[in-house]
């Protein structure tokens, strides 16, 4: 799973073209078109509401958008996904080793484990540092160890874009420090990233290109380029009526 | 490499799925029903016979579930009483309805019940008669019991019931000389036919 040492593989590139989103006749995103390269981590930031969400989930297929989102494939074609929240039943009877399971196979993870998944969701649990809690109940754990769960199962397979919704938040530093490396291994392998974060100095550390998002792009290019002072006050003070809207 | 473009989710095919598995399941569920439905086998009657269940009202299908349950009794008292019937005056002093003289028996029609005893050498056979003292409930109910003593101990004495209910509207009739079928029937007498348990079973599981 994890041992993918020889040649890194090289995620996709993506390319989103005039992509609009309206829901309930509320228009959420509207002519978003920029390029996610291949390889890259690219960050997408913007104020709260402002459909960076929506966005990526119109990348996985799950919103009626419109406009045209291509994904361009190079090697394999697994996507994982980190989640803002999972949204379940606190009080259901299920391990973080059930959970896992359910991702793995098809069998009813209440039977058992196949021998095969074993290793594989240990080797994943133990990369977040959660695999000591194993056997604890979802329920149970804080918000920063879900996240870090959550993190974990979308290293099974391994994928080759990986798609994160705000993995840092409400995150303890220890959980953040922890996925934080493994992001950073992710993208020596050159997985493509696309990771909403809020963290600009994370963004501005660690991301090859930045989009800023408030239903339309109101900038996007590398962090050294595109996130001064200037731009970024911008965005986050400005409402969608007088943004200024700017590519380099 | 390869692009993939990425499809809106739509509700529309969401829609037709919901729409197609509907159908499906409505027609699996239809075709279920027009396969286990069936014809409900009514039990054939001849003319001089009627349904103790459908051809009488609650009055009658009292006296003649009672009378069914007497008859039971009066063949297992025949049986170890060495050949010696009961009578009305035994049956109303064992409190056996309709013979006995309680509310049911006032409220169908208040029968009153008369015996004629028929033993020939070793087949026996009685009958009793009961006319209703108020004619607009009730008509008139006998009942024919027969023994056949000749048959060898072990073997079963009867093919069916040794006994049968026969009813007649008419609230004043004479008892009858002959109690084979035959001379009931041509009297006018139906025979009433018990709707039972295994009649329902029939019914339910074919």
């Amino acid at each position: 799973m994890l041992t993918k040492n020889e040649d890194p593989p090289r995620g996709p590139s993506i390319c989103f073209e005039m992509v609009g989103l309206c829901l309930s006749n509320i228009t959420i995103l509207q002519d978003v078109s920029f390029t996610v390269k291949a390889g890259d981590m690219h960050c997408l930031i913007g104020p709260n509401g402002g459909g960076k969400t929506s966005l990526i989930l119109s990348l996985l297929g799950q919103m009626p958008h419109t406009g045209r989102i291509a994904i361009n494939w190079t090697d394999g074609t697994t996507i994982g996904y980190v989640p803002q929240v999972l949204d379940f039943d606190r009080t259901l009877p299920v391990t973080v080793n059930n959970f896992m399971t359910m991702i793995c196979q098809n069998m009813p993870a209440f039977i058992r484990t196949k021998k095969r998944y074993k290793d594989i969701i240990n080797n994943a649990l133990r990369l977040v540092s959660m695999d000591t809690k194993a056997e604890r109940r979802l329920g149970e754990l804080s918000g920063g160890e879900m996240q870090r769960v959550l993190f974990a199962q979308a290293l099974i397979p391994f994928p080759d874009l990986l798609i994160l919704d705000e993995p840092g938040a409400g995150i303890d530093r220890i959980g953040a420090r922890v996925i934080e490396e493994i992001i950073l291994v992710l993208k020596k392998q050159k997985v493509t990233m696309v990771w909403i974060n809020h963290d600009l100095k994370q963004v501005r550390q660690m991301a090859d290109a930045v989009t800023c998002i408030h239903k339309q792009v109101l900038f996007s290019g590398t962090p050294e380029e595109v996130l001064t002072t200037e731009k970024v006050f911008q965005a986050f003070s400005a409402t969608t009526t007088n943004v200024r809207r700017d590519s380099p | 490499m390869h692009t993939q473009v990425v499809k809106p989710s739509g509700s529309s095919r969401e829609g037709l799925y919901f729409v197609l598995t509907t159908a499906v399941v409505i027609a699996v569920a239809a075709i279920c029903i027009m396969h286990r439905t069936r014809v409900e086998p009514e039990k054939i009657l001849f003319e001089y016979q009627i349904s103790g269940y459908k051809d009488l009202n609650s009055f009658k299908q009292g006296t003649f579930v009672a009378l069914y349950t007497a008859a039971m009794e009066i063949d297992a008292a025949h049986d170890n009483n060495e050949g010696t019937w009961l009578s009305v005056k035994d049956l109303q002093e064992r409190f056996m309805p309709p013979f006995a003289h309680d509310r049911a028996w006032a409220m169908s029609g208040k029968l009153i019940w008369t015996q004629k005893i028929l033993n020939k050498n070793m087949i026996h056979a009685t009958a009793y008669l009961g006319k209703p003292s108020i004619s607009d409930i009730s008509g008139c109910f006998l009942l024919v019991l027969l023994h056949d003593h000749n048959t060898e101990i072990g073997e079963p004495e009867h093919d069916e019931e040794p006994f049968k209910i026969w009813y007649s509207n008419k609230i004043d009739v004479d008892f009858p000389e002959m109690l084979s079928v035959r001379s009931l029937a041509i009297m006018g007498w139906k025979e009433v036919i018990p709707y039972t348990g295994d009649d329902e079973m029939k019914r339910i599981k074919g």
